[in-house]
């Protein structure tokens, strides 16, 4: 009891000077308004200071990509900071290599404006908008993913890449009495530029996977920001491997699609692992695309296939149906979309397979 | 049972909301310092520490592949990880960040199944915390103890 008391006393006074210190900040510090200059000149914009980069540049309609919503979980959001403003913090640290930070780069999200600014980004971020979309339809894909057909409404048409993802804006629900704004792959083709679909993985405890899931209905107004990320088709490679997992199908999709329709004389497998068939999902589809189309392969794999799914299929983790079925490393790129533990694992195999990490493209949130 | 106001602050933080869509606290009206006096004391019955408890969720996290599907580990548990993408922050706001995974232990034996997210094993580790009564993530000590066989 008395170590217990003790930790709890120490704990106290720590929290006390932490809570003074941040009263003082709020109160004596007041920073005005600062000018934050993006990319020496090309935009220039005036903000009040006290708020992270991140949220200021928000506010004027520039997106910096952040799929966690600026808790510091997901180290999209680097910036490159032309002078030396304050140490790095913690909380970035995970996310950021020596060489990152011996440049200046910093995470947006944790670094607060207190006084003009130089800040570098990639110039694509500029082109980035904010658009107000309709949940046109909404598809039960397996028993906690779901697919939304977001109608696009202002502005009307997004172009995007294959394998590009956009920021959704969660309401307001139940208890949740906070907005966060999260990541979701493009799963529709680029061809459709007048509406995107989402595919939507329900997670435990996820508040805007819970809100998409639970609380959004058709006709309902979305707000989201994009298109963001460089998952994407690159050239120079004539066999294409897909791997994905759940919801990681998501960017997949459209990479495949696109290159259909483009008749681009590439080859692609796809292969797709799912613990039991009740996790599968858009099977006929791919199948039908695989009867159609002579330079496309689809592989699905169950892990953990029950007697009842009469599963005559690939069996086994996704890594090892790789594995078995490819060999030759020469002019394969990969492409991988997942859960971190499989995005790990595929990298593992590849690796072993003979495929070089610069043919290698993933988005690991 | 008074409580420092760091402790405050994290119970905000564990409130639906902040970092998840459930409560980490639940239903429970004792306070946050409460709750895991407590189960300290129902630790301390039990024989065990909150180490030890880790430590064997640890075990059979470490048996399970990422959506691999039910492992058979010592002949008669079968254990599930389901993982998520993307990381949830630890509520006590010491950086620590846990990959969003659920992982579901059956005892075959005793037909009996327990389930926890990564977030629980550095909760309890870290912080001594089992989550209040009624968190979709509590863990019961003497009934994790009994299914896990700690």
């Amino acid at each position: 009891m008395s170590v217990f008391v003790t930790v709890l006393s120490l704990s106290s006074l720590a929290t006390i000077l932490a809570a003074l210190v941040s009263l003082a900040d709020y109160h004596l510090n007041d920073y005005g308004v600062c000018t934050i200059n993006i990319n020496g000149g090309t935009r220039t914009v005036d903000v009040n200071g006290g708020s992270s980069i991140l949220s200021s540049l928000a506010k004027h309609k520039i997106f910096i990509p952040s799929a966690c919503g600026g808790k510091a979980t997901c180290g999209l959001c680097k910036v490159t900071m032309v002078d030396t403003i304050s140490p790095v913090l913690p909380t970035e640290e995970p996310y950021l290599t020596a060489k990152e930070i011996e440049g200046g780069v910093r995470l947006a999200c944790q670094v607060k404006v207190k006084r003009d600014l130089e800040i570098l980004i990639p110039g694509e971020f500029l082109t980035v908008s904010q658009y107000q979309a309709k949940v046109e339809k909404i598809t039960k894909l397996t028993y906690d993913i779901k697919k939304f057909r977001l109608r696009l409404l202002d502005p009307a048409q997004m172009e995007f890449k294959a394998g590009q993802y956009v920021q959704v804006d969660s309401k307001l629900y139940g208890a949740v009495r906070e907005e966060v704004s999260r990541a979701y792959s493009i799963s529709s083709a680029p061809s459709d530029r007048k509406a995107i679909e989402l595919v939507v993985r329900l997670v435990p405890g996820g508040i805007c996977t819970t809100f998409l899931h639970e609380h959004v209905k058709v006709g309902d107004k979305l707000t989201l920001a994009g298109p963001f990320g460089e998952f994407y088709l690159r050239e120079g490679a004539d066999h294409l491997i897909f791997i994905a997992g759940g919801s990681g199908l998501a960017p997949i999709r459209p990479m495949i699609l696109d290159i259909l329709k483009r008749k681009l004389d590439k080859k692609m497998t796809f292969f797709f692992g799912a613990v039991s068939r009740k996790d599968l999902f858009y099977v006929d589809y791919f199948r039908d695309l695989e009867a159609r189309y002579p330079n496309f392969t689809y592989i699905p794999a169950l892990s953990g296939a029950k007697p009842e799914d009469e599963w005559d299929g690939e069996e086994g983790l996704i890594t090892e149906v790789v594995a078995r079925n490819i060999s030759d490393p020469e002019g394969k790129q990969a492409y991988l979309c997942g859960s971190p533990g499989m995005i790990d694992a595929a990298l593992g195999t590849l690796r072993e397979i003979g495929i070089g990490a610069e043919h290698i493209y993933y988005d690991k949130f | 049972m008074k409580q420092a106001p760091d402790f405050l602050r994290i119970e905000e933080n564990m409130r639906t909301g902040p970092l998840a869509a459930h409560d980490f606290l639940g239903s429970d009206e004792r306070s946050l310092a409460a709750i895991i006096y407590h189960d300290r004391l129902l630790l301390e019955q039990l024989g065990l520490t909150a180490k030890d408890f880790a430590q064997r969720m640890r075990y059979f996290s470490s048996k399970a592949g990422a959506d691999a599907g039910p492992q058979i580990v010592d002949g008669k548990f079968a254990v599930e990880r389901a993982e998520y993408i993307g990381r949830i922050l630890c509520p006590f706001a010491d950086n620590f960040q846990a990959p969003k995974a659920v992982i579901t232990v059956v005892n075959k034996e005793l037909g009996k199944k327990v389930v926890w997210s990564d977030l629980n094993v550095h909760l309890i580790e870290e912080h001594g915390f089992f989550e209040g009564e009624g968190a979709p993530f509590r863990i019961e000590p003497s009934f994790y103890a009994e299914v896990l066989e700690i």
